[in-house]
């Protein structure tokens, strides 16, 4: 595990959506990867794979966003999370807070900068 | 000076004593008094005062001997001696005073102001004003000279007195001259050792007597003890004593007690012991009884002055009454003092003498003094007042030693008082024996001013019931009849007079009375008046005299008014009583010539001795032709036995009178109905004189009255058979007739109505309101009618009832007249129609639809309240006229209204477009033709349903939105993925082409790429720009799925108190920073008004919410005028109301028409071009107040007028 560059997991199965994000991290000198659902995540990191940060969607496909903060959350104490969601509408809940997850960590899509997710992907709660 | 002048004041009369104490102390002087002069000296000694006021005349030293005695004695001869004497005698008198050392001689009466002033400066100049005389040893001679010129005066005015004074000079005279001395010693014990013979040669008295005793054991008891305890206590201290006299308890043979001077040195021996006293003495015993007699008959003499009611006099025997004296008295009796007189200083006495009398006086007094006889006479004086005064004078001639008159003397009496009286009775005499005539009250008058010595005397009576005036009966001024005059009562004395029964204002009458112009014309000071009273006790007026000085009243002043006022009342009834004889004679006489019926007297033998020339004319003879006949010779024969059997009976007493119905035979032999009244007149005596009958000719009245039975036939068939009742009242409204049917309805009959009134057959409410329109009748003559509810024999009934008034005669007004008619049943229909319409109108009124009813021509036939209130027209203006002229919103629609009459067809118009005070309103029409009176014509409803209306847009548009916000709350999610997408890449693409990345670089470098030609290539390209738009749509496109998920937001529960106005002011600002940052136009040159109602304070409500509400409204009106409105304004106003606060933003713009209106609220609906509004701004606002806030919003406009939003925020 590299300790300069900043690695961050993309869970959106929306694959422009989720590409777009990336290329944009990745330009800002991150490394970068993607998933569609919470479950391939989880996987991801029961292999062994490690991320600074996690960027999750909300309503996906399979376990709900939130729910899948908490399951990653499980397999990796270290890891951070952002949430990016297609509702108007989103409060973290007690629990997601209990993570140190607050309203400055939910973004709500259509992000107009993305410059501003990645200040937030820097800054994101440890 | 510090402590007070003493003042010591020697007088011997007690009250004069007080009076100037009193009025010494009272200005802040200690004074002591003394009643003789030996007493006043010997406190002259103890205390010595600043001032001494003496009186000259007093027993034991008089004022002369004490003021020398004063000016003798070294320590008191510097204080001031005031001599103070009640009797003037002569000018020497005033001389020896001065001479003696007294610094002023004053007269009594002296005004206590005077006096005051004389002491006050005698103590500012307290010092020996003069030298103790040098002359000493010429007191004596000086004094007795004085005293016995006193005598000598009041000897001669007075012989019992002078007889004395010249036996006490005598007595004094042959005391001087026998007097001579004793030599007297006693041991140091005072008591005497030796006396020398002469003692016992002088008084008579044994010398053992004395030898053995002290002086005071010999002092008698009527001696003076203080003066004997002086001599003693000199005695004892070894001091020389001088001239002491006292009274001793020795008596000599003759029984009297004597009196001794004695005058002692005490004597030493050698060693300067004291040894006793040496002296001489002398018997006084004369000499005091002389002195004290000539003190008591002093006193009496003084006295007697004093108190002569008038004064005494002596005077040269020549016209000006040249006075050498007279008494004090006369300043009393005419206000000048003697020294006025005397020697004619200030006016001669003969002036006095009122000039109609003077020569009688002095003719008088020349003839009783040349015969020897004394004079007595009553005449007049002129007083220094200027007032009159009577005295009577007597007195003799004094004869000079030649036997010539050269002198008169006597006494002046005023007799004023007498004289008055005297005068008053007579003329009170004279007046009131006088009989009366038209100039005794004059006369009266006269008497009166001149017995009271006034200047006017009036006598006001009233005329009839005036109780305010006075009419001047006569009016005496100044010796002359005034013209009579009206005297107006009210704040006069006479209305003084009146309640008072009786007044005397002996002054000031002008001030106290200053209404009265009288008193102020004749400058009135005084009035004494009575009111006159008649025998019945009413009042008939007043007397009263009056005068420009004031009245001093005597004690029969107001027994004589009182004579006079019976008196005149007397005379003024009389000659009421003969005026009013004369005029019942005068009306008599009147009478009797103009009486309209025959009047004549016969003889008891039937002779006619007298007619008027109505008899004559009746029976037409003339009147000497009738006084040639006798009553048989005008009677018609057939009735002749009737008169004469009457005329029988009248005479002898029978009968008092009687009158019948009888025909005259007329000269012409025609035969006339009479009415004959005739009594009997008595003599003196009581025996019958004559008969005197009253004739009437009543041949017309016969033949009117046949007829007027027929007619009242006539008329009775007529009124009793009238289905009406009728009847008549009186004035006093008594039944006096009623007809059948009246009998009939009130089941009464008409004896128990007749000489009733409404009182005795109505109840009393009832009679109340029928008296009270009769009355009304009576009094105005008016014919009027009236209902009335009258309970019958059948129940209550309505009757209208006309009435009428009844002529008398005279064209005054007799009665009433009534006709009344039974309504009840029309009264009833009338009830129960007037109930319906009543009931009809209240259900037409209450109705929520403005309803006229019109006729087919369009004028109003009925018009109910919302009508009156659409048309601010009442409905008893509006019945009649023309409904397009009452409501001209109708005018475009009659045509239709019109048809729909015509054609008996309803007709309904929906949805007009109305305005109402500049209002626009919505309402339905709808007529409904009517055919119920026959006649077409037709109801028109109008109905306002704006509000209905605006209910209805308002729920469509709810509808609406929530309708959206559940469509948006679904599909959000889906938009906002490909919105993601879109933006996203765009921010990607942007910076990948970018030659700012190094990874750009690198693979650009890589394929041979110039990033920065490509950049240029794309600027120039407008790659760039398409790339924005790409962004601002998405952008653009996140904004409406926000805006609308705001419809789907529930209200919010949790709304906090904001202060409205700050966030008014946000909002603008927010406006206005929104709109220079987009460059659109100059927000800046938009005109912002607030108008804030500083009772709207905070507000509860969602701030961030209501900020986006106003300035989604600013924005707008900024918009709409962003198109060249000149001068553009937008007003900003608030207002609290009841329950809410209001928020108006009204703008200039150029408004909107009212489809645009109905729909602005809409969700997507933007007059704004593509791109500028999303069509969502004023819908999510309506949604914020309306479902957020439970406020309301709406707007007014239209074209050309700008936009009005309204804003209501519930306050909570």
């Amino acid at each position: 595990m590299e300790t300069t560059v900043t690695s961050v997991l993309v869970v959106e199965d929306e694959a422009e959506i989720r590409r777009n994000l990336q290329v944009y991290l990745e330009d800002e000198g991150m490394v970068t990867a993607g998933v569609e659902t919470c479950e391939q995540a989880m996987a991801l990191l029961a292999s062994g794979r490690r991320f600074d940060v996690c960027i999750v969607d909300l309503l996906l496909h399979g376990m709900r966003g939130d729910d899948g903060i908490l399951a990653l959350r499980e397999l990796d104490v270290d890891l951070r999370f952002l949430i990016h969601t297609g509702s108007c509408e989103f409060s973290p809940t007690p629990e997601l807070r209990q993570l140190g997850i607050g309203d400055e960590h939910v973004f709500f899509k259509p992000v107009e900068d993305m410059g501003k997710l990645a200040d937030a992907v820097r800054w994101a709660p440890p | 000076m510090n402590a007070p002048a003493r003042i010591l004041i020697a007088d011997d009369a007690e009250d004069q004593r007080m009076i100037l104490s009193g009025a010494l102390r009272r200005v802040g002087y200690e004074v002591n008094v003394a009643s003789n002069g030996a007493e006043a000296l010997g406190i002259a000694r103890g205390t010595p005062p600043d001032l001494i006021i003496t009186d000259v005349l007093m027993p034991e030293m008089d004022g002369f001997a004490l003021c020398r005695a004063l000016k003798g004695d070294p320590e008191l001869s510097t204080i001031p001696v005031v001599l103070h004497t009640a009797t003037y005698l002569d000018d020497r008198d005033q001389d020896l005073g001065r001479t003696i050392g007294a610094a002023r001689y004053l007269v009594k009466p002296v005004e206590l102001s005077k006096l005051l002033e004389v002491v006050a400066e005698l103590i500012r100049d307290r010092k020996p004003r003069i030298e103790p005389s040098p002359i000493e040893h010429d007191f004596d001679r000086l004094h007795a000279e004085t005293l016995a010129r006193q005598l000598d005066r009041k000897v001669r005015e007075l012989e019992e007195e002078r007889k004395a004074l010249r036996a006490s000079e005598q007595l004094l005279r042959d005391v001087t001259e026998a007097a001579s001395d004793w030599i007297w010693e006693t041991d140091a014990q005072h008591r005497y050792v030796h006396l020398s013979e002469r003692f016992t040669v002088l008084t008579g008295i044994e010398l053992e007597r004395v030898l053995g005793r002290t002086r005071w054991e010999i002092g008698g008891q009527e001696a003076d003890q203080q003066a004997m305890a002086e001599n003693r206590r000199k005695m004892e201290q070894h001091e020389p004593f001088r001239d002491f006299v006292y009274q001793s308890s020795l008596r000599s043979a003759d029984g009297v007690a004597r009196y001794f001077k004695v005058s002692g040195k005490p004597i030493f021996d050698d060693a300067g012991e004291f040894m006793g006293y040496r002296g001489i003495g002398a018997d006084m015993t004369s000499q005091a009884e002389a002195e004290r007699e000539l003190g008591e008959s002093r006193r009496t003499l003084h006295n007697l002055m004093e108190n002569l009611p008038g004064m005494a006099f002596r005077c040269r025997n020549e016209r000006t009454w040249t006075m050498d004296f007279i008494s004090n008295g006369v300043s009393r009796v005419t206000g000048y003092q003697p020294e006025d007189l005397i020697g004619n200083r200030r006016i001669r006495y003969g002036d006095m003498i009122h000039p109609d009398d003077r020569e009688v006086v002095w003719s008088e007094v020349q003839s009783a003094v040349w015969s020897g006889r004394a004079f007595q006479l009553t005449y007049r004086l002129t007083t220094a007042a200027g007032d009159e005064r009577w005295v009577l004078m007597q007195g003799r001639g004094v004869l000079d030693a030649d036997q010539i008159v050269n002198a008169l003397e006597g006494v002046i009496l005023d007799v004023t008082e007498r004289k008055q009286t005297e005068l008053a009775l007579s003329a009170l005499a004279e007046s009131t024996s006088q009989p009366g005539d038209a100039d005794f009250i004059r006369h009266c008058l006269e008497s009166l001013a001149s017995i009271y010595r006034a200047r006017f005397a009036f006598i006001g009576v009233f005329h009839g019931k005036d109780r305010e005036r006075l009419h001047t009966a006569a009016f005496w001024s100044d010796g002359a009849f005034l013209e009579d005059r009206v005297y107006p009562l009210r704040g006069t004395p006479c209305e003084y007079i009146l309640e008072r029964r009786t007044q005397l204002i002996s002054r000031n009458a002008r001030r106290r009375f200053p209404e009265d112009e009288l008193l102020a014309e004749l400058e009135i000071e005084s009035v004494f008046g009575m009111p006159l009273t008649s025998a019945g006790g009413e009042d008939l007026g007043v007397v009263a005299v009056l005068d420009t000085k004031a009245i001093r009243p005597n004690v029969w002043a107001r027994p004589v008014l009182g004579i006079f006022a019976n008196r005149l009342a007397l005379e003024l009834e009389r000659q009421r009583t003969d005026e009013q004889i004369r005029r019942s004679r005068e009306l008599l006489r009147l009478t009797l010539e103009n009486a309209p019926i025959g009047i004549g007297a016969a003889d008891i033998r039937g002779r006619i001795v007298s007619v008027n020339p109505m008899f004559c004319s009746i029976l037409g003879y003339t009147a000497e032709e009738l006084l040639q006949l006798s009553v048989p010779d005008i009677l018609d024969p057939g009735d002749l036995d009737t008169t004469v059997q009457r005329n029988r009976a009248l005479v002898r007493g029978d009968i008092p009178g009687y009158e019948l119905e009888t025909r005259f035979i007329r000269k012409s032999g025609e035969i006339i109905d009479a009415f004959v009244r005739v009594g009997l007149v008595h003599d003196a005596e009581g025996k019958p004189l004559m008969t005197v009958g009253q004739v009437e000719d009543i041949t017309e009245r016969k033949q009117t009255e046949r007829a007027l039975r027929e007619s009242e036939r006539r008329l009775r068939a007529f009124y009793d058979n009238s289905p009406s009742e009728i009847y008549l009242k009186d004035s006093a409204g008594r039944y006096v007739l009623v007809n059948r049917h009246f009998e009939k309805t009130h089941g009464l009959r008409k004896e128990d109505v007749i000489n009733k009134t409404s009182a005795d057959i109505y109840d009393a409410e009832l009679a109340a309101k029928v008296t009270e329109h009769d009355d009304l009748v009576l009094e105005t003559g008016n014919v009027i009618a009236r209902e009335y509810e009258v309970p019958l024999s059948d129940g209550v009934h309505t009757l209208i009832t006309s009435k009428f008034p009844i002529p008398n005669a005279s064209g005054g007004i007799a009665g009433i007249g009534a006709i009344s008619t039974d309504i009840t049943d029309r009264k009833k229909a009338e009830e129960e129609r007037r109930r319906v319409r009543q009931y009809l109108k209240s259900i037409v009124d209450s109705m929520p639809s403005v309803l006229i009813g019109v006729d087919q021509v369009g004028a109003v036939t009925e018009w109910n309240k919302l009508a009156a209130q659409l048309s601010g027209v009442e409905p008893e203006m509006a019945i009649g006229r023309k409904v397009i002229d009452l409501v001209p919103q109708l005018a475009d629609e009659w045509g239709r209204i019109h048809d729909a009459i015509g054609k008996q067809a309803p007709y309904k118009l929906e949805r007009l477009l109305w305005e109402i005070d500049g209002e626009p309103r919505v309402a339905d029409l709808t007529v409904y033709p009517l055919t119920a009176s026959g006649e077409l014509g037709g109801v028109i409803r109008v109905d306002d349903v704006t509000a209905r209306i605006r209910m209805e847009e308002i729920m469509v548009q709810t509808e609406k939105m929530l309708s959206v916000g559940g469509l948006a709350a679904g599909m959000a999610h889906e938009i906002n993925n490909p919105l993601g997408v879109i933006l996203q890449s765009c921010q990607n693409v942007q910076r990948r082409i970018s030659p700012e990345l190094e990874n750009n670089r690198q693979v650009a470098g890589s394929i041979g790429l110039d990033l920065y030609a490509m950049q240029r290539y794309m600027q120039e390209r407008r790659v760039l720009g398409f790339l924005e738009d790409i962004q601002d749509a998405g952008k653009r496109a996140a904004r409406i799925v926000t805006d609308m998920l705001a419809f789907s937001r529930k209200s919010l529960s949790d709304l906090v108190p904001a202060n409205l106005h700050d966030l008014l002011d946000t909002a603008i600002r927010l406006a206005a920073s929104d709109y220079d940052l987009k460059k659109r136009y100059d927000f800046k040159q938009i005109e912002i008004v607030r108008d804030y109602d500083p009772a709207v304070a905070e507000v509860k409500c969602d701030p961030t919410e209501i900020e986006q509400v106003v300035l989604n409204l600013v924005r707008n009106a900024a918009q709409a005028m962003s198109h060249g409105s000149p001068s553009p304004r937008i007003t900003i106003r608030t207002k609290r109301e009841d329950g809410h606060v209001r928020v108006d933003v009204i703008d200039n713009g150029p408004g909107m028409d009212e489809a645009t209106r109905k729909r602005v609220f809409e969700p997507f609906f933007t007059t704004k071009e593509v791109g500028v509004g999303t069509g969502l701004g004023l819908a999510v606002s309506y949604f914020i107040v309306s479902e957020q806030h439970k406020g309301t919003l709406s707007v007014e406009s239209s074209p050309g007028r700008g936009a009005h939003f309204t804003m209501r925020l519930p306050r909570r």
